[in-house]
């Protein structure tokens, strides 16, 4: 089982727009896959039109009264299960604290379902708190959009720092370019230049396009509504990448 | 959004629910219904509204293809195994929930011409050394719907399939996390006109077109044995249901479809033979004595190739065990072992297609046919069977006393034959047994007959890798580091004999106990 997450800080990358079309291109190419939507405010819940709630709220899950397995839903696409949001998520910080080994809570709440899915995404609030560093320790990949933005590049380089800072085992962290308006030479400039300066920043970018804004009107992923879009290539082109690399 | 039907996406959609399995209890609610006629998309949606919505797909013809190994232990588990068109591979069990993978390259296929997951896996234990054959192929009229809620969610989808005989069926299949939707909608469908809960499944429904079914053998031991039946009808009818199996596992044997169809045929010849042994002398005019000979000649006929069929399985196994030689070794082993296979075949398969053959079956089921409808009077089966029952028993149990932890392993072998016969005889007239000594007793036989078979086996096997190694050497097949994890390999063996010497006296103390002869004495009403 392959654990990405898409992560930022910041809000408004397209953190959501990305995992919602990983997964189900992941899941298009015949892999079992599960969705969590970890955000409260519900996006990822919303595109896939299933209800933002588990039974319990996230106190439920974190204590483990109830499996993660119990709270699944399968979307519409074949292979495909998301994990809903909730809005009391919010206080998953919390509730993180009070069980042992807290960093390390979502990694165990996830061991259990090895054998039922080969890739999970975890569609992170934007933060830095006690769930991200969970989010780091759990998964194998972190897929970071990044809008071409001197400030967007310095928190990668601390979010790198941070996970270099790691004992014993690290993520691997995969910036990608998002929301890029080609016509804009700033964006062309700096892409161009942070390619060449830094690891770990893939050659995919994913372009500011209103297709991919439709998204929340189609409810649906656009490797799915327009799987011959511009986008969906994009989306396509950057599993590739990514599933390639990774393995 | 989800394009299912025409996009070929039916496979899919019917496939991968992949729901962990036991989720979709079915509950009290029927998910599956019938109709006499064609399903009317319009009154369902109609029973659906208003809190859910139909999105109806198109009608397609698809050829639906069901698997079972030859002897149904998929139709006997509640399972079904199953693809369309091109599909891939669906496991369906009791409860609805279902796992896919993908087909493997040609039918039959054994477990491991299945790529390895999750179908694999669950198969295995079913499975086990049985090859995957395709039962029956329908060309059926297809038609997904997705059931959607107020989100214009897909909750359910119903599948509806309709056959040449003018039925057709409906199913719900709730998706994950909508088992509480599943059951409303199916409640719904059990409102509608002409639908009804279903019987069967549409593997049962399609398993009436097939040229083989379960059935089958299911009447043949329906063919119940009475106390009152005359001897001789009772002894011919139990003759002539292994003559049925012998028959039945010909083809396969020849075909090399997999290595079960060897062993229920040589399992029928040594019912046939024990049979004619213990209990031939009530069948009248020299019958035993005519085709004794005849079933020892198909009995050793059979024998090369399943010894060599028994060392094949079990190679690996023991491969794995050895301590000092790299389990790489014994390849030339299992290359001897292949080759010499190959030989012994070819020769088993000229036997089962010989002149002989042919005869001594046909003759075999004219004599039990004009048995069967001839006998008139002789002993009652129960009378028989009590008699016989008690002989071999006393048989048993006067070897048995002889066994010591010293004893020769002839003596042993012996009583290994003896428990082997009792075993028969107590299956045979299993109708005519009392339950409750009849648990027991068996439940004890059968595992003295595991230390026994273990015993011999190690005997057996030991023997036959030096010969094996002897003829390896001799053929320049068996290069040093071979011929010494052969030796392991025997020495293994030896301490797996001995093993099994050290428990047999053990479980032989409680068979012989008063016990049983009372359980023997009260077995026969």
């Amino acid at each position: 089982m392959k654990i990405y997450a898409t992560y930022n800080i910041k809000g408004g990358v397209g953190k959501t727009s990305a995992a919602a079309n990983l997964a189900h291109l992941a899941a298009r190419s015949g892999h079992n896959v599960l969705l969590w939507d970890l955000d409260p405010q519900g996006a990822a819940s919303y595109l896939f039109r299933v209800r933002p709630k588990v039974k319990g709220g996230s106190r439920a899950l974190v204590d483990g009264t109830r499996s993660l397995d119990d709270a699944i839903k399968a979307t519409d696409f074949d292979g495909l299960d998301l994990l809903p949001a909730d809005f009391r998520y919010r206080n998953m910080d919390l509730q993180l604290d009070d069980v042992a080994r807290p960093t390390r809570r979502i990694h165990q709440l996830l061991r259990p379902l090895d054998g039922e899915y080969d890739v999970v995404f975890l569609d992170c609030p934007p933060s830095i708190s006690l769930l991200s560093e969970n989010v780091l320790h759990a998964v194998d990949t972190l897929l970071v959009p990044m809008i071409p933005a001197t400030l967007s590049v310095r928190t990668f380089d601390q979010l790198s720092g941070f996970v270099n800072d790691f004992d014993g085992r690290k993520p691997q962290v995969c910036a990608f370019f998002s929301m890029v308006d080609g016509r804009k030479r700033l964006h062309r400039d700096l892409m161009e230049q942070l390619s060449a300066e830094r690891r770990g920043i893939l050659r995919t970018a994913i372009p500011a396009l209103s297709i991919i804004e439709q998204m929340a009107e189609q409810r649906a992923p656009v490797t799915a509504f327009a799987p011959y879009s511009v986008a969906a290539k994009c989306y396509e082109a950057l599993w590739y990448e990514v599933h390639g690399v990774i393995g | 959004m989800n394009g299912a039907l025409t996009q070929g996406g039916y496979h899919l959609s019917v496939g991968r629910g992949h729901a962990a399995k036991g989720r979709y209890a079915m509950g009290k609610v029927s998910r599956a219904f019938s109709k006499r006629g064609a399903v009317d998309v319009e009154a369902v949606e109609a029973a659906l509204q208003p809190k859910f919505a139909l999105a109806t797909g198109p009608e397609l013809t698809v050829s639906h293809t069901w698997l079972d190994t030859f002897d149904w232990r998929l139709h006997s588990a509640g399972i079904s195994l199953e693809y369309l068109d091109d599909g891939p591979l669906i496991l369906q069990f009791r409860d609805g929930s279902r796992l896919q993978g993908p087909r493997p390259a040609k039918w039959p296929a054994l477990l491991h011409d299945l790529p390895a997951g999750r179908l694999r896996d669950a198969l295995a234990p079913i499975v086990a050394l049985r090859a995957l054959l395709p039962v029956v192929t329908v060309q059926r009229a297809v038609r997904e719907s997705r059931v959607l809620n107020a989100d214009e969610k897909t909750v359910a989808r119903l599948l509806t399939e309709s056959a040449d005989d003018g039925t057709s069926q409906l199913r719900v299949q709730p998706l994950r996390g909508y088992d509480v939707d599943g059951d409303r909608i199916a409640r719904l469908m059990g409102g509608v006109d002409g639908l009804t809960a279903a019987t069967t499944t549409p593997y049962d429904d399609a398993l009436a077109l097939a040229t083989r079914s379960p059935i089958d053998r299911e009447q043949d031991v329906m063919v119940q044995l009475r106390p009152e039946t005359p001897a001789p009808v009772a002894i011919a009818s139990m003759l002539a249901q292994f003559a049925a199996v012998i028959d039945d596992n010909v083809a396969g044997t020849i075909a090399a479809i997999d290595t079960e169809f060897l062993h229920d045929l040589r399992v029928a010849v040594r019912r046939t033979r024990s049979i004619l042994k213990l209990a031939g002398d009530v069948l009248p005019a020299n019958i035993a004595e005519q085709f004794q000979p005849e079933f020892k000649w198909l009995g050793d006929l059979t024998t090369p190739v399943r010894d060599l069929d028994v060392y094949l399985l079990e190679l690996d196994n023991m491969a794995a065990r050895l301590a000092s030689a790299d389990p790489h070794d014994l390849d030339p082993f299992r290359s001897f072992l292949v080759r010499h296979r190959a030989a012994e075949r070819r020769r088993l398969v000229r036997g089962l297609r010989s002149r002989r053959f042919e005869q001594v079956m046909s003759d075999w089921r004219a004599a039990l046919a004009q048995l069967t409808a001839d006998a008139n009077g002789g002993p009652a089966a129960a009378a028989l069977a009590r008699q016989r029952i008690d002989r071999a028993f006393r048989k048993v149990v006067r070897r048995g006393k002889r066994i010591t932890a010293d004893s020769p392993s002839e003596q042993v072998h012996e009583l290994r034959k003896r428990c082997k016969e009792l075993r028969y005889l107590l299956e045979v007239f299993r109708p005519v047994c009392a339950d409750a000594p009849y648990r027991p007793l068996i439940k004890e036989l059968k595992a003295l007959q595991d230390t026994l078979g273990d015993f011999q086996d190690g005997e057996v096997q030991r023997e036959a890798v030096r010969e094996f190694a002897a003829v390896m050497m001799e053929q320049g097949a068996a290069p040093p580091a071979t011929v010494l994890a052969m030796g392991e390999l025997a020495a293994q063996l030896d301490a797996h004999q001995l093993n099994a010497r050290g428990a047999l006296v053990g479980r032989l103390k409680p068979f012989l106990a008063n016990q049983n002869r009372a359980r023997v004495k009260a077995l026969v009403r």
